[in-house]
């Protein structure tokens, strides 16, 4: 069932003051045909964990731990088996569509590049494969668009770009990291109704990544609380919203912008210094139950029924 | 694109006209004569002599003079060696004057942008290695130093201890006499170019697309060579047209160094003999020339990059 | 990936103002430190050698002439068989005097310039800019040239001439600033004012111009140093007896059998040179840390 699984995942990054600990210690599963949410604030590890699963931290990146992908372990191997994955089983896309396609090479030549090269096409063949992956995407006058450059195009269609070179492999999981964040609200709603659509069609599994519980509720099946590098709370969408057990996931949830009341309730204070988080809960600083069990270090993992997890000291049984 | 370079065309020309009015104005309007001080001459002799030369004329019809030769490719005649014709000093039948200087900057652009570029994008490639932290000294060290400190050191060095090469002379002007002379300016301008190059790669590298790309599964080779090398060198090509100047200016220093019969050694005459009229041809060829390499640079950023056309 | 700055996690640095700032991390630089202390000793003793040595830097000394190096004279003699470690010294002298002053009328010119280009705007910078931009395409050697063989040989016309060619990119990172500063609140709080436009330029944009300015002050230095050598080679340098590096260099160059006269020098210049593009280095690094 399961086609990823990510065990006791630790990255770090050593940086000129210290060592910033961007994701502690996570551990989770994607299944087939899923659409697996992760949820957080910048700098929660969101970004970070899934970028390791494509090998694309930055050089200062310290990782421990393992990745699996159908039982094979991604970390550590050699670049070129990593190429044979990338872009081919596992496919992103990225947060800002303006700036993540080339904008020196034109469409067409960015399209086809997976085809050619993983898949072996003809240059005409991966070319027809384009233009119907874009009608899928629903680009019009795809053949034209093939000939026109980034900057010639919208962030609304660059995304959908985007997202036709990530399936034209036909991919066994996408990773969608922020696909909405730097476009505009009715072109967001398009985007995610796209990838609601593509879980059905392509029978794949979708990581997707957002710093908007709004988003992930609306489109997830699973979703996981990230919070500085650690992972909070998991559960499925129906549970996360009506059972929250986490402080912060309420937290969270009751953030959102309500049309009902005009009262906004942010969560006061701010994320900890990555540089040296507290011991145990990194969120106690800023957490209303905080008890003594939290400021001595005790950070406790627990699972419910129905494959709900919380990481928290609070007894909610 | 050809509407493009016409446009480009018709803006320099003001540019060029309005550099030679004032270099013109400076030289016209500051009190003074060139035949100053020329005490041998009879005043008949002098007036003569400012006749041939326009010197009687009102300023603008100076200028209108000056302008109508220019536009026919004229730079009038030297006041220090009466009716030698200033083209002929320049552009000499054999090779000397801007042929010498223009073939030892051109061997040397030979050797400053590939090397430079090589070592550019090596060095931004393997950023903080034992290779980058060289190449980053080398670049701080000889963009510090100038042709007329790493000249007279390298002669030292090379011609007068150990005897490799000749200290001065163009000979036929082949690899062996200007080897020195291309190695000094080679050391001066590849940093230019390889800082440059090293900036560029690095931000490259850094940026979006190329993430892309690597989650495409694209080898680094692909990577380098399709995606990243057109984007890194577009801002190379921007220090291109001002360096290719500086590369005959300092080729002009560099003459000196060597003793090496052209533009250098011309100027030097200018200056020494107050011959007015020779330096200003040679200020505006200069000016002239740094036009046209700022033109080409445009047409081939045109050419380059796809956001420009429209 | 994440880049932290030390400032901002660290509650005891963040309390000071900017300038403090900017020298605690230039000072944290070891070899800009040291550059600018040896530029400081190096500038120091360009006017106390010449003063205390037992040698004159002027007078003919026909029998000890092309000494090598030796205990008497620690950088041996030239031609005319003066001391060449007080001769060097004193080149320094004037080539340091030649690139301050140089740099001096740079900076007013440029600042001056580019503040108002930048500020009043509209067609007066269009108009100015245009007028840079002609000038940027005179190639700057041969215009020195031709100003200082136009207006005579003197250490006053050459600085002139290195000052009225070197203005251009000083106008242009001012101007480019003052664009970026007129839009910031307390200037047009100022215009709001009804302040005069000279008075807002003189108190709030010059001011603020600072940190560019220091640091491209740092640039501009080693150029006019250059500058003024090179101008030296065409012959055009100081005249006899006093004498620059770039004269020395130059008269070195010719006698290479005497290696004494083009070596010291040049490595005098060398170091000097390399020391303000550490202390450029470190003053960009401490001003805009990235």
């Amino acid at each position: 069932m399961s086609i990823l699984s990510i065990n006791d995942l630790v990255i770090k990054f050593a940086v000129e003051d210290g060592i910033v600990h961007a994701v502690n210690n996570i551990s989770l599963e994607l299944n087939q045909n899923e659409i697996l949410g992760i949820v957080g604030e910048s700098g929660s590890g969101k970004s970070q964990t899934v970028l390791a699963i494509m090998g694309l931290l930055a050089n200062n990146a310290l990782i421990s731990g393992s990745i699996k992908f159908n039982n094979q372990e991604l970390l550590g191997i050699s670049k070129a088996k990593l190429n044979k994955i990338r872009g081919n089983e596992i496919a992103m896309i990225f947060q800002d569509p303006m700036t993540a396609l080339n904008p020196y090479l034109n469409i067409q030549t960015q399209l086809i590049e997976p085809l050619l090269l993983h898949r072996c096409y003809t240059k005409s063949d991966a070319i027809a494969e384009a233009i119907r992956m874009l009608d899928f995407v629903k680009i019009h006058d795809a053949r034209n668009k093939l000939k026109c450059y980034p900057h010639q195009l919208s962030g609304g269609m660059l995304q959908r770009v985007m997202i036709a070179m990530a399936l034209l492999t036909k991919p066994k999981i996408l990773i969608a990291d922020e696909p909405t964040t730097a476009l505009d609200v009715t072109v967001q709603t398009e985007i995610l109704d796209l990838i609601n659509q593509l879980k059905v069609e392509f029978n794949m599994a979708t990581i997707l990544i957002s710093h908007d519980i709004g988003v992930i509720l609306n489109v997830c099946d699973r979703v996981n609380v990230m919070y500085a590098g650690s992972i909070m709370e998991r559960a499925n969408v129906h549970d996360i919203f009506y059972k929250a057990k986490h402080p912060y996931t309420k937290a969270l949830l009751k953030s959102i912008p309500n049309q009902e009341s005009d009262i906004l309730y942010p969560i006061s204070g701010e994320p900890p210094n990555l540089l040296k988080l507290p011991n145990g809960c990194p969120f106690q600083e800023r957490c209303e139950n905080k008890f003594s069990k939290c400021t001595q270090g005790i950070f406790i993992k627990r699972e419910f029924s129905n494959g709900h997890y919380i990481n928290c000291n609070l007894d909610e049984s | 694109m050809i509407l493009f370079i016409i446009k480009r065309l018709l803006l320099a020309i003001p540019t060029l006209f309005f550099i030679v009015l004032i270099v013109f104005s400076l030289v016209h309007l500051t009190p003074g004569d060139p035949f100053q001080g020329e005490k041998a001459m009879s005043p008949e002799v002098l007036k003569a002599l400012r006749h041939q030369y326009h010197l009687d004329l009102p300023f603008w019809q100076q200028f209108f003079y000056y302008i109508n030769n220019l536009m026919h490719g004229d730079f009038g005649q030297s006041y220090k060696f009466i009716g030698q014709s200033i083209n002929e000093l320049i552009f000499p039948d054999n090779m000397g004057g801007f042929w010498v200087t223009l073939n030892l900057s051109l061997y040397s652009m030979l050797i400053i942008i590939p090397v430079g570029i090589v070592l550019g994008v090596y060095a931004g490639l393997y950023k903080n290695s034992f290779l980058d932290k060289l190449v980053v000294t080398f670049n701080v060290i000889f963009s510090a130093v100038p042709t007329m400190v790493t000249g007279p050191l390298l002669v030292l060095l090379f011609a007068v201890t150990f005897h490799i090469f000749p200290a001065s002379g163009y000979g036929d002007g082949g690899l062996y006499n200007l080897f020195l002379p291309v190695m000094v300016l080679a050391l001066a301008y590849i940093p230019t170019i390889c800082v440059v190059t090293r900036g560029s790669i690095i931000e490259v590298l850094n940026s979006n697309y190329i993430r892309t790309a690597r989650a495409k599964g694209l080898s680094d080779r692909v990577i380098i060579f399709k995606h990243a090398i057109r984007p890194t060198l577009i801002p190379v090509i921007s220090v291109l047209g001002p360096m290719f100047v500086s590369v005959l200016v300092g080729a002009i220093v560099t003459e000196q160094v060597f003793a090496l019969p052209g533009l250098g050694i011309l100027t030097t005459n200018a200056a020494t003999n107050r011959d007015y009229n020779l330096i200003m041809a040679i200020t505006i060829f200069g000016s002239f020339l740094t036009i046209i390499f700022n033109l080409l640079v445009d047409i081939m950023y045109f050419v380059l990059d796809p956001r420009i056309k429209k | 990936m994440v880049k932290l700055d030390k400032l901002i996690t660290d509650d005891k640095i963040r309390q000071k103002s900017f300038w403090q700032i900017v020298i605690i991390r230039f000072n944290s630089n070891k070899l800009a430190r040291f550059s600018l202390f040896f530029i400081v000793i190096l500038a120091s003793l360009t006017v106390i050698i010449p003063l205390v040595s037992s040698y004159d830097y002027s007078m003919p000394d026909f029998v000890n002439s092309l000494e090598p190096p030796s205990i008497k004279h620690w950088f041996g003699t030239d031609g005319l068989g003066r001391d060449l470690f007080v001769r060097t010294f004193i080149g320094g002298r004037i080539t340091f005097e030649i690139a301050f002053m140089a740099t001096i009328a740079v900076m007013c010119i440029g600042i001056i310039y580019g503040a108002i280009a930048g500020f009043v705007g509209g067609i007066v910078d269009t108009l100015m800019m245009r007028f840079v931009d002609i000038l940027y395409g005179i190639p700057f050697l041969f215009f020195s040239i031709l100003l200082i063989t136009l207006f005579g040989q003197s250490l006053f016309v050459s600085f002139v001439a290195i000052a009225a060619i070197s203005w251009l990119d000083m106008a242009r990172v001012v101007r480019g600033q003052t664009i970026g500063l007129r839009h910031k609140e307390f200037i047009e709080a100022a215009i709001l004012y009804n302040l005069p436009r000279w008075a807002i330029i003189i108190n709030h944009i010059i001011p603020n111009l600072l940190g560019v300015v220091i640091v491209y002050l740092a640039l501009v230095v080693p150029n006019m140093i250059v500058l003024s050598a090179v101008l030296s080679f065409f012959g055009l340098g100081v005249m006899e007896p006093m004498t620059s590096w770039g004269v020395l260099i130059s008269d070195g160059a010719n006698n290479m059998t005497a290696w004494w006269l083009l070596l010291f020098p040049s490595l005098m210049m060398i170091t000097t040179l390399l020391a303000f593009a550490n202390i450029a280095n470190g003053l960009r690094d401490a001003l805009d840390p990235r």
